[in-house]
């Protein structure tokens, strides 16, 4: 058994148009301000691939409709990616698997 | 020889050969008297000793009953202080007891149960009075040995008796009780004499202890009450409305009470713990912390059953609730110091759930116990995994929890991931909103379930009496308690000792039709 | 232990062990007493021990006297006998104020 990632990794790429957030570990209470302030403001094209979160909270998912809904406002478009069972299962719970932008996998 | 002197010859001979008689008859007596089985035989030996001394009156009272045929007028004299002869003429003996008035001595002796008496002839010779004397004085000892013998058959067949019974109440009280599913159980019932007010019962998932008010036979007869009641109520679940429905007549009228303690014991570790007038029942935990169960309720007979508060506890292994009877704690020493509720409570926290009864056992030797005494201990299994963590206001440990589940938890146990994520909302809940800064959390697994006990130092609050947020919509807070609520098959809340207490049954969320993307 | 008591009025006051060996004469007296008029008061001050049969007692004479619209009021207790009462839930049925 390999023990979880205990923390987050975050990668940004970031140009005028385009941002690419990829997180990798645990999105949960004490990562959320980390990574908001990696990944605010968004960008006209976001992406969060989420591809290597193990774990997501209550906070995590709150971060992540704060970054959603600020994109709505200024009219920008997010994306959310590669959504692990664990984080599917959190958004299912909670009712936001659809109604967060999630790309369906294919 | 003058005239005279052959008649005084003569009455003198006749003397000798009376004696002789006597003695001849004496000596068939004693064998006779010794052999003696009813009061019809003693009654035969005095009518033989009448024809003897050629008189046709021959009667016997003992304890105050007549044997033979016994004249009226005999009835109504009393039983003489000593041997006495009434002279003749002194008794009547005529109407209204019979038609003819005939002049008659009465012998009369005590004995020391009644008296007897002879009659019949116009006077009672000095001889004649003695041999009498001497049957009164054979009788007596034959009819004390008569009821000695009495005594003895009734004394052995009352104690047969009360073997029968005792081994009949045993089988209803049995002195053993299986432990159920999940749990280790050690019992120790020790009536204060043959029968016991003290009980224990089980049926299914129920365990009831109790004690019925009083002891010996009064209270074990209410016991066998119980024992059937129980199986019929044990089939509902308000076991205790359908125990106080069958019962509380009974026990009103016979002025009795009975306290108890009802347990339904879950194979998981979850229990309901009701008691109705009994002593506390004591949680102890595995550290040996101790929480008190006490009544709810005044016992089953005083007053009509109103209102039962059902304490709900989860058993994490190594975990014990332990109940007595009053019979330990009311035990007195020489000085007549009770052993004492304090010290039961002492003995709980140092003692396992293992060694417990041994050790209450070991300190009641200087005390005397009158009562009935009754010690139950059961014990959560625990060979079951469980795990405990300490967490402190630090979030950068919450990656802890999961990592802890998984000691108890395979990677693809259904409830892993709804634990971890319930358990982390809950930890996170009491360190921002309630200022927690210590933590613990009890985990084990059960079957497809995870039962867990969080109990925190933050300020008391009930987190399920916050509404939580609907779901699917887009709100930056809020998610927390609906994540809780949709994993947590059971959820209880308690403020103990100044901390709040969760326990949670929790497991794979039932899927949420999902609102298709916008 | 024989039952020893004295009687003021409407006032009975008990002292020594109340358990199985008196609570017959406890009976007794309780019913004797209640033949006056009025409510009934026990103090118990001076009883350091009392056991489910005299509770028992306690528990009839209390519901006898119901019956024709009384009570029986326990005025006082020694620290024992009011643990008991707490234990049992009987305190506050005889007018002793739960001290937990």
């Amino acid at each position: 058994m390999t023990r979880p990632p205990i923390t987050l990794d975050i990668s940004v790429q970031r140009d005028a148009e385009q941002c690419c957030v990829r997180l990798s570990g645990r999105l949960d209470a004490h990562q959320v301000p980390a990574f908001l302030a990696a990944a605010e403001p968004p960008a006209p094209q976001t992406v969060l691939d989420l591809s290597g979160v193990t774990f997501i909270d209550s906070s995590g998912l709150a971060a992540l409709v704060r970054l959603v809904r600020a994109a709505q406002a200024a009219g920008q478009h997010l994306e959310i990616t590669h959504v692990q069972d664990s984080v599917r299962l959190a958004m299912e719970i909670t009712g936001l698997y659809g109604a967060l932008p999630v790309r369906r996998a294919p | 020889m003058t005239l005279t002197d052959d008649a005084a010859v003569t009455e003198l001979l006749e003397q000798v050969a009376d004696l002789s008689d006597h003695l001849v008859f004496l000596q068939r007596l004693i064998p006779q008297a010794l052999a003696l089985t009813d009061e019809a035989q003693a009654t035969a030996l005095v009518r033989e000793a009448a024809a003897l001394i050629s008189t046709p009156g021959a009667a016997l009272q003992v304890g105050g009953v007549w044997h033979g045929d016994t004249p009226g007028w005999l009835r109504a004299l009393e039983r003489p202080a000593a041997p006495v002869v009434l002279p003749r003429g002194s008794v009547h003996t005529g109407a209204p007891y019979t038609a003819a008035w005939r002049l008659t001595a009465v012998l009369a002796v005590p004995l020391e149960d009644g008296w007897l008496a002879l009659w019949g002839k116009r006077e009672f010779m000095a001889v004649e009075r003695n041999l009498i004397g001497t049957l009164a004085q054979l009788l007596d000892a034959a009819l004390r040995a008569l009821r000695q013998r009495r005594e003895a058959v009734q004394y052995e067949m009352q104690a047969r008796d009360r073997q029968r019974a005792h081994a009949v109440w045993r089988a209803v009280t049995p002195a053993q009780l299986r432990p159920p599913e999940g749990y280790h159980l050690t019992l120790r019932s020790q009536p204060a004499s043959d029968f016991g007010g003290d009980f224990q019962f089980q049926e299914g998932e129920w365990l009831v202890v109790g004690d019925v008010s009083g002891k010996g036979l009064p209270a074990a007869i209410i016991t066998a009450m119980f024992a059937s009641a129980f199986t019929v109520a044990a089939r509902s679940s308000d076991l205790l409305s359908k125990l106080s429905e069958a019962l509380y007549g009974h026990l009103e009228q016979s002025g009795k009470f009975c306290t108890l303690v009802a347990l339904q014991l879950r194979p998981n570790g979850q229990v309901r713990v009701m008691n109705v007038g009994h002593p506390p029942v004591l949680l102890r935990r595995a550290d040996g912390t101790l929480k008190e169960i006490r009544a709810s309720a005044p016992p089953l007979g005083t007053f009509p059953l109103e209102h039962v508060t059902e304490e709900l506890v989860v058993l994490h292994p190594g975990d014990a609730l332990l109940l007595y009877s009053d019979g330990l704690f009311e035990a007195e020493d020489a000085r007549g110091v009770p052993f004492g509720l304090d010290r039961t409570r002492r003995l709980a926290a140092e003692s396992g759930p293992e060694t417990f009864i041994e050790r209450a056992v070991s300190a009641l030797t200087p005390y005397t116990v009158t009562d009935d005494l009754t010690l139950l201990v059961l014990q959560r299994d625990p060979a079951v995994p469980s795990v405990q963590l300490h967490l402190t206001g630090d979030l950068a440990r919450l990656p802890e929890i999961g990592a802890a589940l998984r000691t108890v938890l395979a990677e693809e146990h259904p409830a892993l991931m709804a634990a971890e994520l319930a358990l982390t909302e809950l930890v996170v809940n009491a360190v921002r909103h309630g200022q927690a800064r210590h933590l613990t959390l009890r985990v084990h697994q059960a079957g497809a379930e995870v039962l867990a006990t969080l109990t925190d130092d933050g300020q008391a609050f009930d987190p399920r009496q916050v509404a939580a947020g609907t779901a699917g919509e887009l709100r930056e807070h809020g998610y927390g308690l609906l994540i809780v609520q949709r994993c947590a098959r059971e959820w209880q809340y308690a403020r103990v000792n100044h901390l709040n207490r969760q326990t949670l049954s929790l497991g794979a969320p039932a899927p949420l039709s999902s609102s298709p993307c916008p | 232990m024989p039952l020893t008591y004295t009687r003021t009025g409407p006032g009975l006051t008990l002292s020594g062990r109340l358990d199985a060996q008196n609570a017959r004469d406890l009976r007794e007296v309780l019913t004797e007493h209640a033949a006056q008029p009025g409510d009934l008061t026990v103090n118990l001050a001076d009883v350091p021990f009392i056991d489910s049969s005299a509770l028992a007692a306690l528990v009839s004479a209390l519901k006898d006297l119901r019956r024709s619209g009384r009570t029986l009021r326990i005025t006082q207790a020694s620290a024992p006998v009011r643990e008991l009462l707490s234990l049992t839930m009987l305190g506050r049925v005889f007018g002793l104020e739960d001290l937990r």
